[in-house]
């Protein structure tokens, strides 16, 4: 009864691009994640280089 | 539903390969030439193979013509990974040449190796050219796919085109394969297994009749009864 | 703006080194590859034009070594995750100086495992039907899902603890060309280094640790269920999957001992790459090559107990017929060399395990390509006998692949560095803390009078 599902084409490949999309956006996501970490707090830091996402430290949303 | 078998009397069959001719003219299978066929690459849908059993001076040697064996439980179909090789509702194996990626899982998987290759680009010599089955359907295949033995479906749905422009329903005597028209010593019988009726079917159940490989579990439709 | 009181430490010095200066051996390096590749290409092009005529592949040898391949290359990814991951989750200290290798061969031998499957392909132009008309029950697009899912956590895992390295070199490396920096700086992700983002690292990196060993394993034994699946003889055999993830470590870690040694020699990095990791990590070989013999074993011996016709027939092919040279070539190589070599500890150096691992590397795609072959050869239809003498062609493109592999690998290591420098610097600092705590408890001891 299941059976149409690993029998039709094209349900096959959704469920490859589903895993694989699924997958590729956690990563995404784990990857802004790191990014958007706070900086340490200012006292103490060196002048910053270019490329900063946030200029306050209010980013992450852990 | 009609479900099409075929049944191969071994007693009558002497190896004449009458069939295989038959088949490759009725579907434009190319010419390998010797170079190639040395190496394996002939494409014959019908092929009749040798068995050879003993040692000498104490040999016996059978011939089983083997077309494809339109298993019920295709393990070909199961492996195929975009459905280019299918089973149609009446139980035939069939190839969408242009559906096949040319991986040949179905190939590997096929424990009759009824399922052939194109190594090359289709050939034919000039005067077999103009021979040439005109049916769009049989039309030669590109190199890269796969290809086998379909109980000549052209032959069926000519069958069907011809029964209704005459009126009447379809009868599955309408058709028969080329190999089973050709065969020299009558050895084949084609019809619908599902009809008890039929001779297919009454051959079928005869205590001579065995299938190659059953063990396998894939329900082929070509039976054969034994030799003596 | 850039600080210019910055002072490199030695072992940055030492790994940035290649990266600022080419040296001539390695043009000369590059020239050899690059020809060997070409000459692949071009024989791929023409397999491409006339057919796959051109192969040795015959009816029924329908597969052969292009499938072996497929199965080497994936099986040779299993250097960077299964190693690396292990090493981290158990926190081997002297894995540091070597993750980044390993996981390198990882994220290259998949793309030319992918690569395999297209050239082994009859209608190339047709690569994209399995992700249209994709159809599951077909064990290719089991395949697909592991080995997709697969190459994205590698890349991934791969990318995250370079993080650190590559800001270092946006924020230092001000002598780099334009495009290199660049470079750095879009894949540093304006990386800042605070406690925060450091403690979300490696976080990270944690959880892809632990995460990629399960994927690593699902994607060998999808690979070995294209054979298991079928009826073939001795292909339709439930130890398909672990003989072939046992096999995938294996060679993985042979592929990582070729590639470090390499680097090391290259690069110059005899400093960090140094005993330790050449003594543990040979261990570790040897233990595999222990384990895959016993799956040969287990696997050969329970099929020559039977009496199944045409297991027995593939079995002889191995044992005495056509593949018996091949045979036992795979046994000499996966088994008997490494096993002298690698149980001495004298052996354990890099010149010896160095040996071991090129025989292994041999060997192993022999297995492959005897687990591939002989039973193609001898259908259980049994009607007839046919042998497989692969082409020039399918000889080109396999050593072209071989050369492609090794371009990308050197070249990739000619951007970025070879060694996770932070994470070498952290593990140091790890030993100075340790060194310091052992101090500080002997003065307590003193101090209490015990």
């Amino acid at each position: 009864m299941g059976f149409w599902i690993v029998n039709t084409p094209g349900i096959g490949s959704l469920i490859v691009l589903t895993v694989g999309l699924s997958v590729f956006a956690a990563y995404v996501y784990m990857v802004r994640w790191i990014q958007t970490a706070p900086p340490d707090p200012v006292e103490i830091r060196a002048p910053q280089t270019a490329g900063e996402p946030e200029p306050n430290g209010t980013g992450g949303e852990s | 539903m009609t479900r099409w078998g075929m049944v191969i009397d071994l007693d009558k069959c002497f190896a004449c390969q009458s069939c295989t001719a038959a088949c490759r003219m009725e579907n434009n299978t190319p010419v390998a030439g010797p170079d190639q066929a040395e190496r394996e690459r002939t494409i014959l849908w019908n092929e009749v193979l040798p068995f050879e059993e003993g040692e000498y001076p104490n040999v016996t040697l059978t011939f089983i013509p083997r077309p494809c064996q339109h298993c019920d439980n295709p393990p070909c179909v199961k492996v195929c990974p975009v459905q280019a090789t299918y089973i149609d509702e009446e139980g035939i194996v069939l190839v969408d040449y242009n559906r096949c990626i040319g991986c040949r899982f179905c190939t590997v998987a096929c424990p009759y190796q009824v399922r052939y290759f194109n190594w090359y680009a289709p050939e034919w010599p000039e005067e077999l050219k103009e021979h040439l089955n005109p049916d769009p359907e049989v039309a030669p295949r590109p190199k890269g796919v796969v290809e086998k033995c379909t109980f000549c479906v052209q032959r069926r749905r000519k069958a069907r085109e011809q029964a209704e422009a005459e009126g009447r329903p379809f009868n599955p005597t309408d058709f028969i394969p080329a190999c089973v028209q050709t065969c020299t010593g009558k050895a084949r019988y084609f019809g619908d297994l599902d009809d008890p009726n039929s001779l297919v079917a009454k051959l079928a159940k005869s205590p001579r009749a065995f299938r190659l490989q059953e063990e396998m579990g894939t329900e082929p439709k070509v039976y054969y009864l034994k030799q003596g | 703006m850039m600080d210019r009181t910055y002072q490199e430490s030695e072992l940055e010095r030492t790994v940035l080194s290649p990266l600022r200066q080419t040296s001539p051996q390695f043009w000369l390096a590059m020239a050899v590859l690059g020809a060997v590749f070409l000459w692949g290409a071009v024989m791929l092009v023409r397999q491409w034009i006339l057919g796959l005529g051109v192969t040795g592949l015959n009816r029924p040898v329908y597969w052969g070594i292009y499938l072996a391949n497929f199965v080497f290359f994936i099986g040779i990814s299993h250097a960077g995750t299964l190693i690396s991951a292990i090493l981290r989750v158990t926190q081997a200290e002297w894995r540091r100086p070597i993750t980044r290798i390993a996981e390198a061969i990882t994220f290259f031998a998949l793309i030319l495992g992918l690569l395999q499957i297209w050239i082994d392909m009859g209608r190339p132009e047709r690569v994209f039907y399995p992700l249209i008309y994709g159809r599951f029950q077909s064990p290719f697009l089991w395949d697909f899902t592991c080995i997709g899912v697969y190459l994205l956590s590698s890349t991934l895992y791969l990318y995250l603890p370079m993080i650190p390295d590559l800001a270092r070199m946006r924020d230092h490396m001000t002598d780099a060309p334009a495009w290199r920096r660049r470079l750095y700086t879009l894949l540093a992700l304006g990386w800042h280094g605070s406690h925060e983002q450091h403690r979300r690292l490696e976080k990270a990196i944690s959880i892809m640790a632990i995460l990629i060993i399960p994927i690593a394993v699902s994607v060998h034994t999808v690979v070995s269920w294209i054979f298991g699946m079928t009826m073939q003889p001795m292909w339709h055999s439930t130890i398909m999957g672990p003989y072939f993830v046992v096999g995938a470590i294996f060679s993985g870690i042979a592929m990582l001992f070729i590639f470090m040694t390499i680097i090391r020699r290259a690069w110059h990095l005899e400093k960090w790459i140094g005993p330790k990791q050449y003594n543990y990590l040979g261990i570790l070989l040897l233990v595999m090559s222990a384990f895959w013999a016993y799956f040969t074993l287990s696997e050969y011996l329970t099929t020559g107990y039977g009496s199944i016709i045409h297991e027995q027939e593939v079995l002889h092919a191995k044992l005495s017929e056509e593949y018996a040279p091949w045979f036992w070539a795979m046994l000499i190589c996966n088994f008997v060399i490494p096993f002298a070599i690698l149980v001495w500890r004298k052996g354990r150096t890099p010149t010896g395990t160095f040996i071991a691992a090129l025989a292994i590397a041999v060997g192993m795609w022999i297995e492959r390509f005897t687990i591939v072959a002989p039973s193609l050869t001898r259908p259980s239809l049994g009607f007839e006998k046919v042998l497989y003498a692969p082409t020039i062609t399918e000889v080109a493109i396999t050593a072209g692949s071989v050369a492609f592999f090794a371009i990308l690998f050197l070249l990739f290591f000619k951007i970025f560095p070879a060694i996770s420098v932070w994470e070498v610097e952290e593990g140091e600092a790890i030993e100075v803390v340790h060194r310091q705590a052992e101090a500080l408890a002997r003065q307590k001891a003193i101090l209490t009078g015990s």
